[in-house]
Parts: structure tokens; sequence; C-alpha cells
């Protein structure tokens, strides 16, 4: 008897861990079921397209959130890179693309002192940031929206439109690179270790000669990189910088993700393909209401239902 | 100890208050050619500082002093406003119950879920705040709702002694809710499980009730922030209190809630709130600057606040203290 009891705690113990990637299959059944023309390429390209902002700031979040912090400043900083890369445009494309992620480091690396060597609420410090960089992303053009025009436009343009083989979308390329750079970091190098070490426990961390300051600097510069990669994409596919709007209430999409995707807000254990499978949860609940002329307010609330519903699934017992 | 040293330590105590005072005879140097310290400028201030967002800074003290923290505020305020518009055209004390209800149903869902669910509270509250934005919407089906009746059209824009009646409503909630965080039961709980929940815990204290008193607080002060701006502008719009949260947690940042929990007083809220009000008037009487520069300065404000209270600039005293309690 005490076997089958076990059994029984050991099936809905892999129910649990595999509860996302059944979400995501139910999705796609109910998409099949419902949406015309669902199974095609242009829905692919549609959804890697329309992903590539959630997947690469979810890396980021996933980072942060897994040394216990969050970081609500990302949309903010997809904002300033892109208004700085565009501003940038006519001394090259390599120059724009490289000051609008140094503009960014620079916000992160203010984010991870704060919280590494002040030892300030992770969230003050990015709530500061997330007022202060719309700010400044605003002032840069008197905010208004900055049209890609004149050198090196069709070069720039390129980041949105072209066809990897000549049928993925681009934004793939940053996608797969986002996913395995971090996997990578997260999964297969000391400092992985030292980020969920970090956030399991970051006393203990300290007393095993981990330097939490150091650790926390880059995770937050991470996220702030992987921010700005995602602003400069998304520019380019719209074709102009909005200070105003470019990635307002991504970091609500990206932390939505990361909770989905299993990854433990309280931090020391963190999902990678979670992330992801939760990523694309959410942007199938927006193509599903999309493509079948629903009023967009019911996907807010379908996504709201599956977000506490995935987090409350997951949940750790005793935590 | 001189005189001397008694006034710099009072002040130093009152962080909040000594910035507002600072900033507030800034503006009145400034300005003074424009009448900023005339009475209907300073009311007006303090009309602001009620409509726009105090009344939510307030509840979310509740929520961030016992270490969480509430992002569905800026939908409760919608949600709450909207109730009111619909059913106060029957009767206006029907629309009143049943705005605050919602609200206090709302509070009660989020503290559910982060107490008993024990589903984290940015989670919690972030799908509270998608959600029920989006019942708002369909509700409203995107358009404005007017309030149609007369008294609670005129509610909002009532005056005492020239005085909006939404001052001297923040000001006696203000007051209330520092009698309840110093005198009662529930306050010293909200201190001691924002300060330690296991200790909490040992000490027989009923963490989830107090847990799910913060949130209700919180989501009842939101919803009568929705209702009372509503009546101000005779209209209630869905997308209403957009955004708003970040302005109230920054309210309270500066009011000097330490963010973590268990520290920080209402008083120092109220100040917070004062804060944000006086810069963003500050910077529409300066009108040369662009107004979003606002966002930049409010954001280096944050900053520079919050790094004075972090552990690098605390005095010695503090840190041993630190130390041998660690000890």
């Amino acid at each position: 008897m005490a076997d089958s009891r076990l059994a029984r705690v050991d099936k809905v113990e892999k129910l649990r861990k595999y509860s996302v990637w059944i979400l995501l299959s139910l999705m796609l059944i109910l998409n099949l079921a419902i949406t015309p023309n669902f199974f095609s390429m242009g829905m692919l390209n549609n959804l890697i397209t329309q992903s590539c902002t959630i997947i690469l700031t979810g890396m980021g979040m996933t980072m942060v959130i897994s040394t216990g912090g969050i970081d609500i400043s990302v949309g903010a900083v997809m904002a300033l890179s892109g208004m700085v890369s565009v501003k940038m445009l006519p001394f090259g494309i390599i120059p724009s693309i490289l000051s609008g992620i140094l503009a960014s480091l620079v916000f992160g690396s203010i984010a991870g002192f704060m919280v590494g060597r002040l030892r300030v609420s992770p969230m003050v410090v990015t709530l500061a940031l997330l007022i202060g960089v719309r700010g400044v992303a605003q002032v840069l053009n008197d905010a208004k929206i900055f049209y890609i025009s004149g050198a090196n436009t069709d070069t720039y343009r390129l980041l949105g439109s072209y066809k990897v083989l000549g049928i993925f979308p681009v934004q793939l390329i940053p996608i797969f690179l986002a996913i395995g750079i971090t996997f990578f970091i997260l999964e297969k190098t000391v400092l992985g270790r030292y980020i969920q070490t970090v956030g399991d426990n970051p006393h203990s961390a300290k007393l095993a000669g981990i330097s939490t300051t150091k650790t926390l600097l880059f995770v937050y510069m991470a996220s702030a990189f992987f921010a700005s990669i995602a602003g400069i994409f998304a520019t380019a596919k719209i074709g102009a910088a909005d200070g105003n709007s470019l990635g307002l209430l991504s970091e609500l999409d990206a932390i939505a993700a990361v909770a989905v995707g299993g990854t433990s807000m309280a931090g020391g254990r963190a999902m990678v393909f979670g992330t992801v499978v939760g990523a694309l949860i959410m942007q199938l609940i927006t193509i599903t209401v999309n493509m079948n002329n629903i009023p967009y307010e019911y996907a807010q609330v379908f996504k709201a239902i599956i977000i506490i519903l995935a987090v409350y699934i997951q949940r750790e017992k005793n935590s | 100890m001189s005189t001397a040293k008694k006034i710099y330590d009072w002040f130093s105590k009152r962080s909040s208050l000594t910035a507002f005072l600072f900033l507030f005879i800034i503006a009145g140097i400034a300005f003074s050619g424009r009448s900023f310290l005339s009475f209907n400028s300073l009311a007006n201030l303090m009309r602001k500082a009620a409509s726009d967002g105090g009344f939510l800074a307030l509840g979310m003290t509740f929520v961030i002093l016992i270490g969480q923290i509430d992002l569905s505020v800026g939908a409760i305020l919608a949600m709450g406003g909207v109730i009111m518009a619909l059913f106060g055209n029957t009767h206006p004390l029907l629309g009143i119950f049943l705005g605050l209800l919602v609200g206090a149903v709302c509070g009660f869902a989020n503290g559910f879920m982060v107490a008993k669910l024990k589903i984290s509270s940015w989670i919690a509250t972030l799908a509270m705040m998608l959600g029920l934005r989006g019942i708002v919407l369909l509700i409203t089906n995107k358009k404005p709702i007017p309030i149609r009746n007369d008294i609670l059209a005129v509610l909002g824009n009532a005056t005492f002694f020239n005085i909006n009646v939404l001052v001297f409503i923040l000001v006696a909630l203000t007051l209330i809710c520092m009698l309840i965080a110093r005198n009662t039961k529930f306050g010293f709980g909200i201190y001691a499980v924002g300060g330690n929940e296991d200790a909490a815990k040992m000490m027989g204290l009923s963490v989830d009730k107090i847990k799910i008193g913060a949130f209700v607080l919180c989501g009842t002060f939101s919803a009568l922030a929705g209702m009372l701006l509503g009546s101000r502008l005779n209209t209630c719009q869905p997308t209403a209190g957009d955004s708003w949260e970040t302005t109230a947690i920054a309210m309270c940042a500066l009011g000097g809630i330490k963010l973590s929990g268990g520290e920080g007083k209402f008083s120092g809220t109220f100040f917070g709130i004062l804060i944000i009000t006086i810069i963003k008037t500050m910077f529409n009487y300066a009108g040369f600057l662009n107004s979003w520069w606002q966002n930049i300065i409010m954001g280096i404000l944050i900053m520079v606040s919050i790094g004075v209270q972090s552990e690098l600039f605390q005095g010695k005293e503090t840190k041993q203290i630190k130390k041998k309690a660690n000890a």
C-alpha cells in the first residue's frame, strides 16, 4: 500500500514538473481546433517575431529572479537602447548597436551596484530606473517618435525584416543565442552555480566565499544587455524608436513568463526552458484571441488565470 | 545635549518631513513671484496630493510594511470608480457601498493568494492587475462612465473653507492609519510580520489574518481613491490609475517605508505623497523644462533617498548595533 501511495506522489510530482509543457500542448491543441490556418508557416513566423521581446527580456529576468531579485526596468531600458541606437545610426550600424547596448549596460551596472554593494531592495532600485530611464529615453527626442531615416537605414531595418535561409524571421537568431547563452551560464558554469546559490541563501553564499557583489552586478548587467538587444530588434521591426511606448509593461510579461515557467520567485531555482515555454504560452494566448476576433481584454483575464494556476501548481511545499 | 543638536536629531529622524520642507522652501523662493505661497495654490497642491495617488500610497504602506507588494492598486482604483458610477445612478449609497465592497473583495483575493496559497505577492497582484483591468475594460466597453447622480457628482468637488473635501479625507485617513499602526493589535502585528514572519508566528500571532487584513485595507483604500477621483471628475474612466502603482510605491519609498517590510511610519508616507506632488507642481510652474524631465529627477531622487538609507552610508553606531544583533 505504501508503495502505491509513493507511486501516486511520484506521479503528482511528475505532473507538476511537466505542467507547463502540458499547458503549452493544450494551448496548441485548442488552437488547432478553433484557429483558422493555425498550422502554417506564416503563423510560426508570427509567433517567432512576436515572442522575441518577451523571450529576450525573460532570459535576463530568469537570471535576476533566480538570485532572489527582480528587475522591473527592462521595458524602459528597451526604449533607451532603441532610441540611442537610432540616434547613433548616421555613424554606422556597428557604432549604433554598440552605443545602444553600452547605454543600457551603464544603467544595468548602476542597478547591480546598488543591489549588490549597497544592499538596497532591487525593487526600489529598478523602480527608480524604470521611471528615470524612461524619462531619459523621452528627453532624447522630446518625447516624439524618431523615425529611422538617412544613412544605414536599410541595414538597420534588416534587423527587423531579414529572413534566415529565406524562410525564418531574423528574430530567431537572438532568441536562440539568448536561450543558449543563458542556459550555458546557468547550468554549465561556476558563475551559474553562484547565481543560484546567492538566490538560495545569500548568507551561506558569502560564507562559501562567493562574491555576492560581483555576482549580482553581472546578473543585472546581463538583464540590461538582453533588454537592450530586445529594444534594438523591436525598434528595427517597427521602423521607428518610440521613447514613450516601446517596451511599456514588457517587464510584467517577462515576470509572468518566468513565473509560469517554474522559476522560484524567492530565488535559488532557475528554469531557462520553463521561461521559454512560459513566454510561448503568453504569446499563444494573444495570438488565439487576435486570430479569432475576440476582444483583447479577454486575453488579459485569461493570462491572469493562467499565471495564478501555473504558479499555484508549481509552488514548492513548505516554502 | 545642546539645543542645536536636539533640533538636528529631530529633523534627521524625520527625513521625509525634512526633504519636503526643503523642497517647499525652494519652491517658495523660486516661484515667489507667481504666488506659490498663496492659499489657493497651496490648497491646490494638497488637492492634487489627495487625488493623484495619495490614497493608493496609504493603502500600499500597509502591504509594504508586511513585506509584500501590491501591483493591482491602479486596476482596483478603476474598478471601484466604475462600479460606483454604474450602481450609483440607482442610489448613491448603493454605489458607494458596492464600490468599497469590490475593493475589499479584490484585496481579500490578493491576500488569500499570498497568505493561503503561498503565491508570491508580485505574481498574485500582477495577475490581479491584468485580469481586473481586463474586466473593467469589458464591463465598460472601453468607454468612460459618466456619473449622473447629483449627490455623487457633487461629493468630490465639495469644499470646506475653500479646501477640497479630498484633502480632509486624506488627512483623516492618515491619522486613522497612524492610530491603527500605533495603538492596535493589528498594527503591532503588521510590524511584527514584516520584521520577521517566523518570529511573529512563534509569538502566536495569526500571520495569515494579518496579511489578508493588510491587503483588504489596501484594496479598500484603492477603491475609495477611484470613487473620489471619479466623483471629482464626474466621470469614471476604465483606464484610470494606469501605472499609478509605481507612483504609489515611489511615494512610500520616499516616505521612508522600508521596502523589505517592518519599518516605516504613516506620517512618513504622508510626506512622501507631498514630496512627489510638490515635485510635479514645481515642474508645472517651471514650464521651461520639458515635463518628462520630472521622470528623470524623480528617478534620481528615489535613488539618492534609498542610497542614503543603505548600509554604506549608515552611521557607525547603527552598524555596530546591527553587528551585535547578528552575533
